[in-house]
């Protein structure tokens, strides 16, 4: 087994004191360990990852990250690139938690860190993109951007919050090998949101199903199938 | 029961219409009427406008423009910090509140107050009404950029915080980039607004074309005043349509949608 990389013990949330959305929680990720996040809408998939994140707060119980500063990254629903910036700065962002000298205040970004967004831009297959506006490139091509903004950090864990969803499902497929693979040859522990059993069953290791705010069935993904899934969200099997 | 409220308030409201009406003097017919015939005495007197003024007069509107272009890059320049340090995504309440009360009474006071504060503090001239078109910027301004910038989707924001960015990145990487068509197309409004407005603060010793309005006045010289009226429409209604053509191009509803080469 992996070093564990994130313990959570009993995290309970509620937004403006309401019900709680999460309710005693309780996960486990190892080191380079790949998990899809299941639930219905509105069963706080998106409420744990910016828990895990820090981006919400208070909470009660136990968030354990064993991580250096700065080395999560994070990839949101609606993907949030600066859609003035080209592709490449965009992918420079993941830098800023590093230092960058004064030039940095100018937008002028250590050679070192221009020559890693480079590299990254290529591995993603979106070299050719680097000079594009971000309000320019496609659903496809921004959802690798943010993945190489992501992954410019240097992250031990990113979280990624149903990423491909706005993709058709062959783009979806590729941007998901890329990032499986990136996430692979670098170490990097993923915890991503996801409504696809599909997606999830051909790019995870392991599957946490959510229900009533905590955890109610966490299993290998390779044991993942849609009967077993919709009787445990739906309550009957309607596939 | 509602029915006879609705018309004890219909019958209140005419009460209170006539009797402003009539203690302005709306209802005096005869004061009226010798009005416009004061306007058609006055039509009369302007025309036709006296070229021998046209050099003053482009003089004066070249300093409204420079108190205009000055005022409003000091007032840009003031107000970027400003409108960031309002910012409720960024800094506490402890922040913001105190800079938007601070701001909000910058707005209250109306341009022509500030120039007779600055005429009295400065003495006459452009100086005082490009202080006034200045500190009037900057409480609009400010206003509307922090408005802007509290828009930019907080998805971003959280990213950056994850990447560990500072508030100083935050503002300069995803903040102002984002907004960039509204900064720059709000700078051009006020731009637009500061022109017009400039021709005005002279009528209180604030330096500019209104200023040589106000002496024409008090000299009787309505030739030469007509002059002035004609030239300063036609440089302000010019002005209008350049910076609004420019200002098409940084609003995003009003661009043409375009081909993008694959």
């Amino acid at each position: 087994m992996a070093p564990e990389i994130l313990r959570i013990r009993n995290l309970t949330f509620s937004y403006d004191g309401g019900r709680p959305i999460l309710n005693g929680l309780n996960l486990e990720l190892g080191e380079g360990e790949i998990l899809s996040v299941m639930g219905r809408s509105g069963s706080g998939k998106t409420t744990l990852l910016k828990l895990i994140a820090g981006l919400l707060y208070p909470y009660d119980g136990e968030i354990t990250l064993k991580i250096l500063k700065n080395r999560l990254g994070y990839v949101p629903q609606q993907i949030g690139l600066v859609s003035n910036l080209t592709a490449l700065q965009n992918v420079l962002l993941g830098s800023l938690g590093r230092p960058g000298g004064y030039g940095r205040i100018l937008g002028i970004f250590p050679e070192e860190e221009v020559e890693k967004a480079y590299k990254l831009l290529n591995e993603l297959g979106i070299s050719e993109l680097a000079d594009r506006k971000a309000a320019l490139l496609s659903g496809g091509e921004r959802q690798r951007v943010a993945v190489g903004r992501a992954l410019m950090q240097e992250p031990q864990l990113l979280l990624a919050d149903e990423f491909v969803s706005d993709l058709d499902v062959f783009n979806a497929m590729e941007v998901m090998k890329i990032t499986r693979d990136l996430c692979r040859r670098k170490n990097v522990s993923v915890i991503m949101t996801m409504h696809d059993a599909f997606l999830v069953k051909g790019f995870s290791d392991r599957v946490a199903v959510i229900g009533n705010g905590r955890v109610i069935r966490d299993f290998p993904a390779s044991q993942l199938d849609t009967e077993s899934l919709s009787k445990l969200l739906v309550g009957d099997a309607v596939v | 029961m509602r029915r006879i409220e609705k018309s004890l308030g219909g019958l209140l409201l005419l009460v209170a219409l006539t009797y402003s009406a009539q203690r302005i003097g709306l209802l005096d017919l005869s004061r009226l009427s010798r009005g416009f015939g004061n306007l058609g005495e006055l039509v009369y007197e302007v025309l036709p406008p006296n070229p021998a003024v046209l050099p003053e007069t482009l003089m004066a509107l070249l300093e409204t423009i420079q108190m205009a272009l000055v005022g409003t890059f000091i007032g840009f320049t003031l107000s970027l910090p400003l409108s960031t340090l309002g910012l409720r995504t960024i800094f506490p309440s402890i922040v913001t509140v105190p800079i938007r009360i601070v701001l909000s009474i910058i707005r209250t006071i109306p341009a022509l107050f500030w120039a007779i504060i600055y005429v009295i503090a400065v003495g006459l001239g452009p100086l005082a009404g490009t202080l006034a078109i200045a500190t009037y910027t900057v409480g609009y301004l400010s206003k509307l950029y922090y408005e802007a910038f509290e828009s930019v989707d907080t998805e971003i924001l959280d990213t950056l915080r994850c990447a560990g960015a500072s508030k100083f990145s935050l503002i300069r990487f995803a903040i102002i980039p984002e907004s960039m068509n509204a900064l720059v197309s709000q700078l051009l409004f006020i731009f637009e607004y500061n022109i017009r407005s400039s021709a005005v603060l002279g009528f209180v010793g604030a330096g500019g074309v209104g200023f040589l309005m106000v002496n024409f006045i008090e000299r009787l010289q309505y030739q030469s005043l007509s002059t002035t009226i004609v030239s300063t429409l036609l440089i302000v209604l010019f002005i209008d349509l350049a910076s609004s053509q420019i200002r098409r191009r940084y609003l995003p509803q009003l661009q043409r949608p375009h081909m993008v080469r694959a």
